[in-house]
Formats: C-alpha cells, sequence, structure tokens
C-alpha cells in the first residue's frame, strides 16, 4: 500500500518503466562487457583462450582505432607508426589506448538508450547504428588530434586539461544525438495521435 | 519555437557536460584507474580515456526518464 503510493510518486516524475529497462540494458552491457575483459585475461580465475584469440573484440576495436588513428595521423603530416597492442609512436611521443580509452561506457550507454525507448524496429536500428560510428569517429579524431598535440608539443589550455576538453566535445555531440533523437521521438509520438508533423 | 529548441539544447548539453566535469575531476583512467586493464605489463604514454563511469549514465538516464515523463504530461493535457 504504502509502497505503491512511494512508486506512484516516483512514476509522476520520471517514466519508470523506461527507466527500468535502461538500467537493465545499461548494467547487462556495462558489466557484461568487464566480465568479458576478465574472461578474455589470461590472468584471470576464468580464462578462455578461444574467446581471447579468436572472439576478442576488445582487442578488435582497439585496433581499428589505432589503424585509423594512424592514418589520420600521416593524413595531417605525422610520421606515426603503431606498436601493438596498444601504442601509436611518433619519433617524439606516443598515445596508448587502454580500456579505458576505448569508449565502451558510451557504447552501452548510447545501446541501452536506444533500444530501452519505444520505437520502430528500423528507427531504432538506424539511430543505434548513427550514434555509435559516430562515437566511434569522434574517439578517432580525438586520438589523432592528442597525438598531433603531444608530438608537436603544443602548449595547452591554460585552465582546462587536453584529455578534459576532448571528453568535454566528445559528450557535448552525443548529447545533441540525445536531443536530435529525443525530437524525432516526439514528432512520431505526435505523428501518432494524429498530428501530421513526423518528417525523416 | 527556436528558441524553447535553444533552451532544449543548452538545458541537455549542460547536464551532460556539467557531469562530465564532475567525472573529470578524478582524472584520466588507463593504469591504475578505473576499470580493468588486461595488460600485466601497463603501457605508458599519453592515455586517452574516454569514459566517465557508469554512475554518470545512470544520472543521465534518470534526467532523460524524468523528461519522458514531463512529455507525456504535456501529451496528455494536449489530447
Amino acid at each position: 500500500m504504502y509502497s505503491s503510493r512511494i512508486f506512484n510518486k516516483i512514476n509522476s516524475i520520471i517514466d519508470v518503466t523506461y527507466f527500468g529497462k535502461f538500467i537493465v540494458l545499461l548494467l547487462i552491457f556495462y558489466y557484461g562487457n568487464l566480465a568479458y575483459v576478465a574472461i578474455i585475461d589470461p590472468q584471470g580465475l576464468v580464462y578462455s583462450g578461444f574467446l581471447d584469440h579468436h572472439l576478442n573484440y576488445i582487442n578488435w576495436l582497439r585496433n581499428s582505432y589505432l589503424y585509423t588513428s594512424n592514418v589520420l595521423a600521416h593524413s595531417i603530416g605525422i610520421d606515426s607508426h603503431i606498436s601493438l597492442p596498444y601504442k601509436l609512436v611518433t619519433p617524439k611521443a606516443s598515445v596508448t589506448t587502454v580500456y579505458d580509452c576505448l569508449g565502451i561506457g558510451i557504447f552501452c550507454f548510447w545501446n541501452a538508450f536506444v533500444l530501452a525507448n519505444q520505437d520502430t524496429l528500423a528507427r531504432k536500428i538506424k539511430w543505434w547504428m548513427s550514434g555509435l560510428v559516430s562515437i566511434w569517429i569522434i574517439n578517432n579524431i580525438r586520438m589523432t588530434l592528442l597525438l598531433l598535440a603531444v608530438d608537436k608539443g603544443m602548449n595547452y589550455n591554460a585552465f582546462m586539461n587536453h584529455h578534459d576538453l576532448y571528453n568535454l566535445v566528445a559528450y557535448g555531440i552525443i548529447a545533441l544525438f540525445i536531443y536530435l533523437y529525443t525530437v524525432k521521438y516526439n514528432q512520431g509520438t505526435a505523428n501518432l495521435h494524429g498530428q501530421p508533423n513526423y518528417t525523416t | 519555437m527556436k528558441v524553447k529548441a535553444i533552451i532544449k539544447v543548452f538545458f541537455v548539453a549542460s547536464s551532460i557536460l556539467l557531469f562530465s566535469y564532475a567525472g573529470i575531476s578524478q582524472g584520466p583512467g588507463g593504469p591504475g584507474g578505473p576499470g580493468p586493464d588486461p595488460d600485466p605489463d601497463p603501457p605508458s604514454g599519453a592515455a586517452v580515456p574516454l569514459d566517465l563511469g557508469l554512475s554518470v549514465f545512470i544520472a543521465a538516464g534518470i534526467g532523460y526518464a524524468a523528461k519522458k515523463r514531463m512529455d507525456k504530461k504535456k501529451n496528455q493535457t494536449a489530447i
């Protein structure tokens, strides 16, 4: 009785159905990835050599960043090379991509955000893919710019660390994506109620 | 209408940026930072961490769920 009153009160403030779906999906993706990292770690308790050598998507993602950033770096005149498994190296500096650099947390957030919404499958796939590709591109550009900065010994902004600046830009773009999705989603919902203003 | 859209963008962006600023005060991750690193011999060099942690994502989810509730209320009153 009392608990249902609390639930109704919370439900009047936030969309509990959406948030429930979102949080379950987020936790599954987030901790699922951490569990997978533990499984492919040779020093872990439950180590799978097969997954480590054949289905190591963490390394696939890391390598995709390293090779793409290397190409981008060459395109702007930086003489870089890849030092597997972690580094993008120039004669003067290097950039290292550890787990936290891969943006897996943001991928998980975006997956949960899109999947928890009630929408058509086609639109979900479209937004899901657009978000993932955008995050991947942002991260590649970020790594390339960081390599440029450390290689050229650029003076950093006195008010903000270069990591922080890149983070702010990346999260700002993701916030913009969320906003655009919300606008499209609301237009779609309004259209369901007979308001013909949905455009694709 | 445009002003409303600008206010919305500003609100969403500033919320995320505010959260990210709280998160970055923890400093970059990587070797010794949050999150696992399967490398037994931690690499050196400039790391480029992107993730701010689960709490930021949950906070963003709560914010979005609150916005959805507000939109639903608006739609109900409009109908």
